[in-house]
């Protein structure tokens, strides 16, 4: 079975995969601390 | 049943999630086949929060969806839509489903990828968790400007307080009449028996218990009673 054809238009345009917003890491670092490794936020709000 | 916060926490347990086939395609593949494995994943992403958090009545009201559009369209078919206009983008809620366009047209034909809020900034953004940004699971920022609109599950319990204080008007200093007094005996009943008696219009002492409810349920402390303040007073935020 192929990949229905609708697929091919999701997640196609690169500001999926990009961060949209200057600031986006200072905020995520404000609310959660320090990325992972990859680079990653995981942590939890406020610790 | 069902909440905001279980599709949250689900979305969580996904971040740092990355490359494909992962376990969310590998869920949605053993479903729908294995042409899934390797697809684009961001919806996939969320049909799996919903299902893992016993949310998938409330997320997904046309069932399982890995193409984003089709899943913009099952909230429209519902009434459960909110385009992506800055006044909607700052009274989005935690646990909505954000969709994007990227092309500031807010067309749901445009969408092409979706992800799920995680908390709201103000100022027309939001803090969102997305699957497949970068092929993995992230934290993003998102404005007004990238995002088509919403959909708005309903969540079990928040479904009919959303509805109760969808009905009930916006209240402002001057404003008389029955949801004014409404308004002071629950202001009265929140230690503000400065209020003196239910009878009464929407006045200066009125306005400032308001905000000082406000500040207490950390909203903005405007001295209007609108859909983010009748909840604070409800004690349902």
């Amino acid at each position: 079975m192929s990949l229905p054809e609708e697929m091919e238009h999701v997640d196609v345009h690169p500001d999926v995969h990009r961060a949209t917003e200057a600031d986006e890491e200072d905020v995520l670092r404000e609310l959660y601390g320090e990325p992972d490794e990859n680079g990653i936020y995981t942590g939890i709000e406020g610790t | 049943m069902g909440s905001a916060d279980g599709m949250i926490a689900a979305a969580r347990t996904s971040l740092g999630m990355s490359g494909r086939p992962n376990a969310i395609t590998r869920a949605y593949a053993k479903r729908h086949g294995k042409e899934f494995l390797k697809a684009p994943w961001c919806d996939m992403a969320v049909t799996e929060w919903a299902r893992q958090s016993g949310n998938a009545d409330a997320v997904l009201p046309g069932g399982d969806r890995a193409y984003t559009v089709w899943h913009a369209q099952d909230f429209q078919k519902i009434g459960r839509w909110s385009s992506g206009t800055t006044e909607n983008v700052n009274g989005a809620q935690p646990g909505w489903i954000v969709f994007f366009d990227w092309g500031q047209t807010n067309r749901v034909t445009a969408i092409d990828h979706v992800g799920v809020v995680e908390k709201v900034l103000g100022g027309g953004r939001v803090q969102t968790i997305e699957g497949n940004t970068g092929d993995a699971c992230k934290r993003r920022v998102r404005a007004s400007s990238v995002i088509a609109g919403f959909g708005r599950p309903a969540y079990g319990f928040a479904h009919w307080t959303e509805e109760i204080v969808g009905r009930l008007p916006t209240l402002r200093k001057g404003a008389e009449g029955e949801h004014v007094q409404t308004l002071r005996a629950l202001l009265m009943a929140r230690s503000h028996p400065e209020i003196g008696t239910v009878d009464g219009p929407f006045d200066t002492t009125v306005e400032l218990a308001v905000r000082a409810v406000q500040m207490w349920g950390r909203v903005q402390p405007d001295g209007v009673v609108g859909p983010k303040t009748w909840p604070v007073l409800l004690r349902v935020h």
